[in-house]
């Protein structure tokens, strides 16, 4: 990451803990229940603590921390989705057993019991840039898959128009630019419409690389 | 301090409550060490002497007597838990003050504490051994029934782990049911069992409901030489709670028996009968409190003081003639290398030992090399 290496820009702790982001705590109401949520509070975060977990989130909550509790067998992942904040999960037992009921639940991150101060922040820390990062490339992946698919588009509404019309590829692509410049709307728009036309016509994605392979 | 000032440990076991029964062996077996201990003259001609309190089985009274011992009796030491929920409620105490927690009871593995000495077995210790000789025996199709808190919970997912590297593993089954479930809810898991028909029954119940589910399977007819139920807890002392003879023809597996053939468990077993009458049995749990005060003793012995950072460098690493054997507190993890063994209770409500380690087999507490068959020591056979 730049901000790594680029002096003088600012500090990503910082400018989550400047947020002063809103926080839920599951928890049930016990020593470790309060030492966390004081310290979450130390931290300058707003805190608002529950139990048992409430099946939908406040809104803009920023994280939320969960305490997987040795008598709930197999606790659903309430909140997970897209757009769910980052969740940590507070264990009593660093096992596999409840290691992997956190990884199930779409945990972002443990913390074990007795709570303690430290650790703690760059958990949260943690946790919040790792689950920024996921969503960050969660975006890029979506829109690159679109590009993926409008260039296999374009290259289908091309052979289209290079059976309909005997033209070759580089003049099919010119075609397909000028009516979208003239329609103003964009080549994968026209590209579509084509598409749809060719199926219509019973022009057979098939036919073009059947075309393809004739001089072989 | 004076030289001739008593040196006073901490003692936590349970007279009332689901694991009371168990805990009372913990207490007889540290009591007895302490007897023995001050028949020889104390530590350093001083004399042990161990402050009891009675926690009832509950982790919130394990807490708040552990702050006590320290803080108001002014202790280095404190010995006690059963479940690991007791353990896992004095953790943060000893490692607030700083002390020394010694647990003497084999739990499920993955944990480590500076502050805690774990001197019952690991999971490799007895958990790959009852594996390896059921699926041996009596094929890899388990049900599982425990008791729901979190040493069946890990304990289970271990023993699958190991049974679903057999080619014909099955999980046919898993049921858990509380500490104070009743001897009804475990007819219904011997009906369910029935059903499913089983290879074996791999049992975690724990305390006072273990004497239900041998004494439901019993009243159903099953047959243990076909269909046994294998555990790594149900030791002479909750068999010596059931019917007589109920138990019989069931396994389990455990570093320590009443029945094992060495000098010192010969000694140590006399003395506990001539204390404690020929009717009260020995066990695992006995065992591990008994070795455990006698190596605390002499780490003391050699180190004049139960500060924990005296006195831990002379614990770790060193080694004691156990009734089973010579047995090592290891200094990398604080777990104990001990002499895996498979018995098969018979009529009596002893043990009679079918398979045995030659030499003491390192702790592994957190399961990093283990498959099924293939452990660092193989068992000896007898009898099989």
């Amino acid at each position: 990451m730049s901000a790594r290496t680029d002096r003088g820009q600012r500090s990503l702790t910082g400018s989550i803990l400047e947020r002063n982001a809103r926080v839920v705590v599951f928890h049930p109401d016990d020593d470790d229940g309060l030492t966390l949520t004081n310290h979450l509070r130390r931290m300058g975060f707003q805190v608002e603590r529950c139990w048992p977990p409430t099946e939908t989130l406040p809104e803009k909550t920023d994280l939320v921390f969960r305490a997987l509790r040795p008598e709930e067998r197999a606790p659903k992942g309430e909140w997970s989705g897209p757009d769910a904040p980052p969740v940590i999960c507070v264990v009593a037992y660093e096992n596999p057993t409840f290691i992997d009921q956190a990884i199930k639940m779409g945990s972002d991150g443990i913390v074990t019991t007795p709570i303690r101060a430290s650790g703690l922040l760059s958990t949260v820390v943690m946790a919040l840039y790792h689950a920024r990062r996921a969503r960050q490339h969660t975006q890029r992946i979506a829109r690159l898959e679109q590009k993926l698919l409008d260039s296999r588009h374009l290259q289908e509404a091309k052979n289209i128009l290079m059976i309909m019309h005997r033209v070759s590829e580089r003049e099919a692509y010119d075609m397909l630019r000028a009516q979208a410049m003239e329609k103003r709307v964009t080549i994968d728009d026209i590209c579509h419409s084509v598409i749809q036309a060719g199926e219509v016509l019973q022009i057979a994605r098939g036919l073009g690389t059947e075309d393809g392979r004739d001089p072989e | 301090m004076a030289l001739s000032d008593p040196i006073r440990v901490g003692l936590l076991c349970s007279t009332s409550g689901s694991t009371a029964l168990l805990e009372q062996s913990q207490w007889r077996g540290a009591r007895l060490a302490v007897e023995e201990i001050n028949a020889r003259g104390g530590i350093g001609g001083r004399e042990l002497v161990a402050i009891h309190y009675d926690p009832a089985s509950d982790p919130a009274a394990f807490r708040e007597l552990a702050e006590r011992l320290i803080v108001k009796d002014g202790v280095n030491t404190i010995f006690g838990g059963y479940t690991s929920t007791s353990r896992k409620a004095m953790l943060p105490v000893v490692e607030k003050h700083n002390r020394l927690l010694i647990y003497a009871q084999m739990y499920e593995g993955f944990e480590y504490s500076d502050n805690i000495i774990y001197s019952g077995a690991s999971p490799n210790q007895n958990g790959v051994q009852l594996a390896d000789f059921m699926t041996e025996t009596f094929g890899a199709r388990v049900y599982f029934v425990g008791s729901s808190y979190v040493y069946p919970y890990e304990c289970n997912r271990t023993m699958q782990e190991l049974l679903l590297q057999h080619p014909e593993g099955a999980i046919l089954g898993e049921r858990y049911l509380s500490l104070d479930a009743t001897r009804e809810q475990f007819e219904q898991v011997v009906v369910d069992i029935r059903r499913k028909s089983p290879d074996w029954i791999f049992s975690t119940v724990i305390g006072a409901t273990v004497p239900y589910l041998y004494d439901a399977y019993a009243h159903a007819d099953l047959d243990p030489s076909r269909m046994p139920i294998g555990s790594l807890n149900t030791s002479e002392t909750e068999i010596h709670a059931m019917q007589r003879g109920i138990a019989a023809g069931h396994i389990t597996a455990a570093p320590y028996f009443q029945s094992i053939d060495t000098e010192e468990n010969h000694r140590a077993v006399a003395h506990h009968q001539s204390r404690y009458g020929s009717d009260t049995p020995t066990d695992m749990n006995w065992e591990a409190a008994y070795y455990q005060m006698h190596m605390f003793a002499e780490a003391y012995a050699r180190s004049g003081s139960d500060k924990i950072g005296a006195i831990m460098p002379h614990l770790l690493g060193s080694e004691y003639a156990a009734p089973q054997g010579r047995v090592r507190i290891d200094p990398v993890n604080h777990h104990m290398a001990l002499y895996p063994r498979i018995g098969r209770a018979n009529a009596d409500g002893q043990f009679t030992i079918l398979r045995e380690s030659k030499f003491a087999v390192g702790p592994d507490p957190y399961m990093t090399r283990q498959t099924l068959g293939d452990w660092v020591t193989k068992l000896s056979t007898r009898e099989y």
